[in-house]
């Protein structure tokens, strides 16, 4: 359970905030969708969660509170998963095959050696890996090693997920098995997954929050965001849903069944 | 060599013929030289070994001995000196040539070194391809914004100067994301490290490190103290 309180936050030198003023409260087995146009400090927010602001960059100015589980102090790094933008740089270097990757995490946590292998096998059928398991990391495509990243982190279980825009690099079979995987995943884990894709987004997510320039624009539901006054004009958004607001519908719906119903009786009203 | 050697065991080998160079008679330096011949010999990848063997290592310690000569030295010393050289050298070479780098890697997991030196003994060689990718990244850009680097060697050094600029700013932003991603993958865990592979030391490693260990130190011993 994590409870956010008027958090802000302003990097050393920087003249506005990268973040302000957000408040919050994400039930355990949740996921909280947070989107934006770039700049809007998504990532920074991410940071914030992950506990990274208050350790590596001290020069900035923190405000707020972040209460995790009835504690002020973020979860150990062994709870938090954290994928990052860029997942190359992700990927440990000292490891050879993609199974020792995947390893690499719980051999740092102590994680016993049989408890490690069924993870192992558990994270390359769910990323669909086995294939590469013998394969260097180095000589992986993006989208897998995009996926490899992925599943290093989560065969930590971790209680916290943060995944800052995991699906960039993925094709639609790699985006398929990601949001298959973290719905499984969120019965166990908060998830907190920032995103352009807003299709992703919106399948996965129980609330999104909208920022821009690091301002909170909304906070809600996706359905609730599509069907509120909140400008949204900097998103892009799914067709689904482009299509509906291009015919005027007042009711923006995000089931594809439902939707072509309605436009079976536009047409004929038309 | 054909069987997987441990690090530890590589370097016993090395030691005891560096004991063998700088302690070692003239006979036992011979007899070193022979058995790292017959040592070379055995690894998998002999050829390469020979080739290394017979394109620097013998004929820079022919070299040693043809310019002791010239200068009026006796001839053993001469010999001497090319022998040392040829049993400092030729070890390093059948190691590197003979183990592979998964092993070495492996077996250092086992050496109660703490984990974060091994990685950045290993990491130290990661990065050479890393800054090597980035540079190439960067150059190809700059190629594309009309960079054009000149075929002269002299040119081209200057060239490449404006390339380290960005090379070298890219790499220190990269450090910090992957020092933040690190530190998520545990590597400050105070807890007792479980790999899911390591290298221990077959009963052949420990015979040897103790053959081995032995040997050197009473090479040293012998050195150190008898006439």
């Amino acid at each position: 359970m994590i409870t956010i309180k008027d958090l802000s936050f302003r990097y050393k030198q920087s003249t506005r905030n990268s973040f302000e003023h957000i408040s919050l409260h994400l039930q355990d087995g949740q996921a909280l969708g947070v989107i934006g146009p770039s700049q809007s400090g998504k990532t920074t927010f991410a940071y914030a969660l992950a506990g990274l602001l208050q350790k590596h960059f001290r020069g900035g100015s923190l405000t707020g509170t972040v209460i995790f589980d009835g504690q002020d102090q973020p979860p150990g790094t062994s709870e938090i998963g954290f994928v990052f933008q860029d997942a190359s740089l992700q990927l440990s270097g000292v490891t050879e095959t993609v199974e020792e990757e995947i390893a690499f995490p719980l051999e740092q946590f102590g994680v016993p050696r049989d408890i490690m292998r069924e993870r192992i096998e558990e994270q390359l059928s769910t990323f669909h890996l086995h294939e590469l398991r013998y394969r260097h990391p180095k000589t992986l495509s993006g989208g897998e090693t995009q996926m490899l990243a992925i599943a290093s982190e989560a065969a930590k279980h971790p209680q916290l997920f943060i995944l800052d825009e995991p699906t960039q690099a993925l094709d639609t079979d790699h985006i398929r098995h990601l949001i298959d995987f973290l719905r499984v995943a969120k019965h166990s884990s908060t998830i907190i997954f920032i995103e352009q894709n807003m299709s992703a987004t919106f399948e996965l997510c129980d609330h999104v929050l909208f920022l821009e320039n690091g301002r909170q624009q909304f906070l809600g539901a996706p359905h609730d965001l599509l069907n509120s006054n909140t400008d949204i004009s900097s998103l892009t958004l799914p067709e689904l849903v482009d299509i509906q607001r291009s015919l005027g519908r007042n009711h923006i719906s995000l089931l594809f069944k439902e939707t072509i119903e309605w436009m079976k009786k536009y047409r004929t009203s038309a | 060599m054909h069987r997987t050697v441990h690090p530890l065991t590589s370097l016993c080998f090395i030691l005891f013929f560096f004991a063998v160079a700088l302690c070692g008679s003239p006979t036992m330096q011979m007899l070193g030289v022979i058995l790292l011949l017959l040592a070379a010999s055995s690894i998998r990848k002999r050829k390469q070994a020979w080739k290394k063997i017979a394109s620097y290592i013998l004929p820079i310690g022919i070299l040693l001995l043809l310019v002791n000569s010239a200068f009026g030295a006796p001839f053993a010393r001469g010999l001497a000196y090319a022998l040392r050289f040829v049993l400092l050298i030729t070890p390093l070479v059948i190691v590197i040539l003979g183990g592979s780098p998964s092993d070495f890697r492996l077996g250092l997991r086992t050496v109660p070194i703490p984990s974060r030196l091994h990685y950045l003994f290993i990491f130290s060689f990661e990065i050479i391809q890393t800054l090597r990718d980035v540079f190439q990244a960067v150059y190809i850009g700059q190629q594309l914004r009309g960079y054009h680097a000149d075929r002269s060697l002299r040119n081209k050094w200057k060239n490449i100067f404006p390339l380290l600029l960005p090379v070298t700013l890219i790499a220190i932003s990269q450090s910090l994301d992957r020092s933040l991603a690190f530190e998520f993958k545990g590597i400050e865990s105070p807890a007792e490290k479980v790999y899911l592979r390591t290298l221990t030391l077959s009963p052949f490693d420990k015979l040897s490190i103790a053959v081995l260990l032995l040997s050197s130190l009473g090479l040293i011993v012998a050195g150190l103290f008898l006439p």
